[in-house]
């Protein structure tokens, strides 16, 4: 009897103690992400639901939030300049997207081939990341500008009667915007592809090299594919940040010239705090989040594609 | 590693016990000073005569949000150290806020509850939105109102009721190049718009790139022109105003304003920033422009930033057909909610006393609001003579009451400056404006 009944109390007591040992092993993992859920629930998930709440609601500080149902988004649809600033951060995106990531691979490449004297270069990419987004502005506009920017006096100097207004046309002020936005996308994602093309095995090269594969067919057969999860990962923060530009809307253009630079953020700030509609600012808010979804599942989509 | 941590515990223990005796210190709110008046005379002083009532208060911390130029500068910060030496028991800490930040500052901390004891901006475009304290009692109390210029009056009152105390003020003058003047054959400063519409292009050379003024895309500057020529963007009938935004002198003064750049080529297009002060200052001292419309501020800047420029410096009154500009300058204020008006109130008076609005007309560039302190030989200086002139026709800016209007005239102008009819755009903007005043709360 006793011989049985020990080695099965055994497995019991084993399997108590495995139990245990799970659930605290998962209370342990819980707590150590609780101080960050807390502070993400606090800080992110309880202002997204306040923000809902006073999407449907008429608030003008200091005065008590009313509730008025659909009317902010109603009033949303026949607001002009917000469907004009949805398009122009939509150009303002995919234009600033397309050329910094093209700038970004394109450095990364050449920092990749080890070139002799590049080591200096590499010090100076990130810099356009680190610098604030105000003083990126101000160096831009010092350049810029029609009057007193460098770039003019040097047309001038060169023989050019009559150099462009850079910032007074609503094409080149656009221009000029995404130019920014690519200069400093370049610079962020320039380390990301530099890491990722580094990642890839120098063996699928040389066999490349083997069967005669030029650069050009081994970067579009080998590297592009291989880095492809860098490029979506790229591309969905390059977007999100993309959509959040309006520091240097405000010091370049402030929107103009005939709202052509207006972006959505810089429109729902002047909305929310200049003309005091909150409620109305945060309906704002709300439609862009499903643009923002939406454009990310669709990267999603398309890389998945690619990869299968 | 564990005494690492241990340490880290220890510190940390010893700072939170900092923390509970600080916390103490400053929750005795009701703990009483014995303030006695002080041996001197004040009013000899030029500073406000010993408040009783002020050095009877218990112990009181104001918390005061000046403009972020304003706060750290001498004058200001003398002001404040003396008037903590004759009221012990109020002490001030100051904060520096941009101008421009202002406005949201207030509102988050008045809908918040956690109000500061003063702040600065224009004392009227926040009583205009319930944010401000009405001040009238302490005035009346305090009499001395006869002594402040109309206007500064003005910046602080919304419906008849006083919302602060002005604590400077400024308007709009024409500057200009003396010797670029000579050299054309101008003898003098033009006197209406056409003048200075010829007079500009006289002094415009292309092959230099020299033009003869600087026009700027600012509402609340361009709004001086509209004053000067004789009428406002505002019309009040007792406290209840109307759009004016499409007066016929509004749509010819801003087209004849445009046309200098537009037209004329006498004046460069402005740069599309919001912040418009920049730009004239620097064609001006660089030699690129030979006149353009500012405020007093500008003299002592140019000073400063171009000697070579001031050297043929000259001032006249803004060229139009009748007189006045904008009004500017700030005025402080009680944020709505805040217990501790009387002390507030106290050292507003302090700053505009005669011996600290001196100092920030000297040291600062920012003049006084009381008529009497421009008997001070400061301001014998001929290159001040036209502004004072103007101050006395001077109106505040009261579109700013009304921000979405006020957004509305600016566009208005910068559209125009784009390109846009001068009448189509203003027409626009009048619909907008009477909107915007319509809904205000």
């Amino acid at each position: 009897m006793k011989t049985e009944t020990v080695p099965s109390m055994n497995i019991k007591k084993a399997k108590n103690n495995r139990e245990l040992h799970k659930f605290k092993d998962i209370l342990g993992s819980y707590l150590f992400v609780l101080p960050a859920l807390s502070f993400l629930f606090l800080f992110s998930i309880v202002p997204i639901i306040y923000l809902i709440w006073l999407s449907f609601t008429d608030y003008s500080l200091p005065n008590p939030a009313v509730f008025i149902g659909l009317e902010n988004f109603s009033r949303m649809l026949e607001d002009k300049l917000f469907l004009k600033s949805i398009f122009n951060t939509l150009v303002y995106t995919f234009g600033s997207m397309a050329l910094g990531l093209v700038f970004a691979l394109a450095i990364a490449v050449l920092l990749n081939r080890q070139l002799k004297g590049l080591r200096i270069f590499k010090v100076f990419y990130f810099l356009p990341t680190i610098t604030s987004e105000v003083i990126t502005a101000m160096i831009f506009l010092w350049v810029f500008d029609n009057n007193l920017g460098i770039l003019n006096y040097l047309l001038k100097v060169l023989g050019m009667e009559n150099p462009p207004a850079w910032l007074l046309e609503p094409t080149t002020a656009m221009l000029i915007l995404i130019f920014i936005g690519a200069w400093r996308g370049a610079a962020y994602n320039t380390p990301i592809f530099l890491a990722a093309l580094q990642s890839v095995p120098q063996s699928y090269y040389e066999a490349a090299r083997l069967d005669g594969a030029n650069a050009w067919k081994q970067f579009i057969h080998i590297s592009l594919p291989s880095i492809t999860h860098m490029l979506v990962y790229s591309m969905v923060m390059s977007v999100i940040g993309s959509f959040q530009v309006v520091a240097v809307v405000d010091i370049l253009t402030n929107g103009g010239p005939m709202d052509s630079t207006m972006v959505a953020i810089k429109h729902i700030w002047q909305q929310s705090f200049e003309f005091n509609y909150v409620g109305y600012g945060a309906s704002l808010s709300l439609v862009l989040f499903p643009f923002l979804l939406l454009i990310t599942w669709l990267q999603l989509k398309l890389s998945s594609r690619k990869e299968s | 590693m564990k005494k690492f941590l241990v340490a880290l515990l220890g510190v940390l223990l010893i700072l939170s016990g900092c923390q509970s005796q600080a916390g103490n210190s400053a929750e005795k709110p009701n703990e009483k000073v014995d303030v006695k008046p002080p041996d001197r005379d004040l009013v000899k002083d030029g500073l406000p005569a010993f408040n009783e009532e002020v050095a009877s208060l218990p112990k009181t911390d104001l918390e005061i949000w000046l403009a972020a130029d304003y706060a750290n500068e001498k004058p200001i910060q003398d002001a404040i150290k003396e008037f903590k030496t004759i009221y012990p028991n109020i002490s001030v800490k100051t904060v520096g806020i941009e101008w421009g930040e202002m406005t949201n500052k207030v509102k988050l901390a008045v809908s918040s509850g956690a109000v500061p004891d003063m702040a600065h901006n224009h004392a009227f475009a926040f009583g205009a939105q319930g944010l401000a304290e009405p001040l009238d009692d302490l005035w009346n109390g305090w009499g001395e109102e006869d002594q402040f210029l109309p206007g500064g009056i003005e910046d602080v009152t919304w419906k008849g009721a006083k919302y602060g105390v002005p604590l400077d003020i400024n308007t709009l003058i024409y500057l200009y190049n003396k010797k670029a003047f000579d050299e054309a054959g101008i003898k003098e400063a033009p006197k209406t718009l056409d003048e200075l519409t010829e007079v500009s292009k006289k002094l415009t050379n292309k092959d230099k790139g020299q033009f003869g003024f600087v026009t700027n895309a600012s509402g609340w500057s361009f709004f001086g022109n509209v004053v000067a020529e004789g009428t406002n963007i505002l019309k009040f009938d007792g406290d209840n105003a109307t759009a004016n935004l499409n007066d016929p002198i509004v749509v010819e003064t801003m087209k004849k304003y445009t046309d200098l750049a537009l037209v004329h080529k006498s004046s460069p297009v402005p740069p599309p920033q919001e912040r418009q002060t920049d730009h004239p200052v620097a064609m001006f001292g660089t030699g690129r422009a030979a006149s353009f419309i500012s405020g007093p501020w500008d003299i002592a800047r140019i000073k400063d930033e171009f000697p070579d420029a001031y050297k043929n410096l000259a001032t006249a009154v803004i060229p139009a057909s009748e007189r006045g500009s904008v009004l500017g300058g700030g005025s402080l204020f009680v944020p709505k909610g805040s217990k501790n008006q009387v002390a507030s109130f106290e050292l507003m008076k302090w700053f505009v006393s005669d011996k600290y609005s001196i100092r920030l007309a000297k040291e600062m560039g920012r003049h006084p609001v009381k008529e009497h302190q421009y008997n001070d030989e400061f301001f014998n200086d001929p290159l001040l003579k036209p502004y004072i002139e103007t101050l006395k026709y001077a109106q505040p800016y009261k579109l700013e009451a009304y921000p979405e209007a006020n957004d509305a005239w600016g566009k208005a102008l910068r559209s125009v400056f784009d390109g846009a009819d001068v009448e189509k755009t203003l027409d626009n903007a009048q619909e907008v404006a009477e909107k915007a005043i319509k809904n205000a709360k």
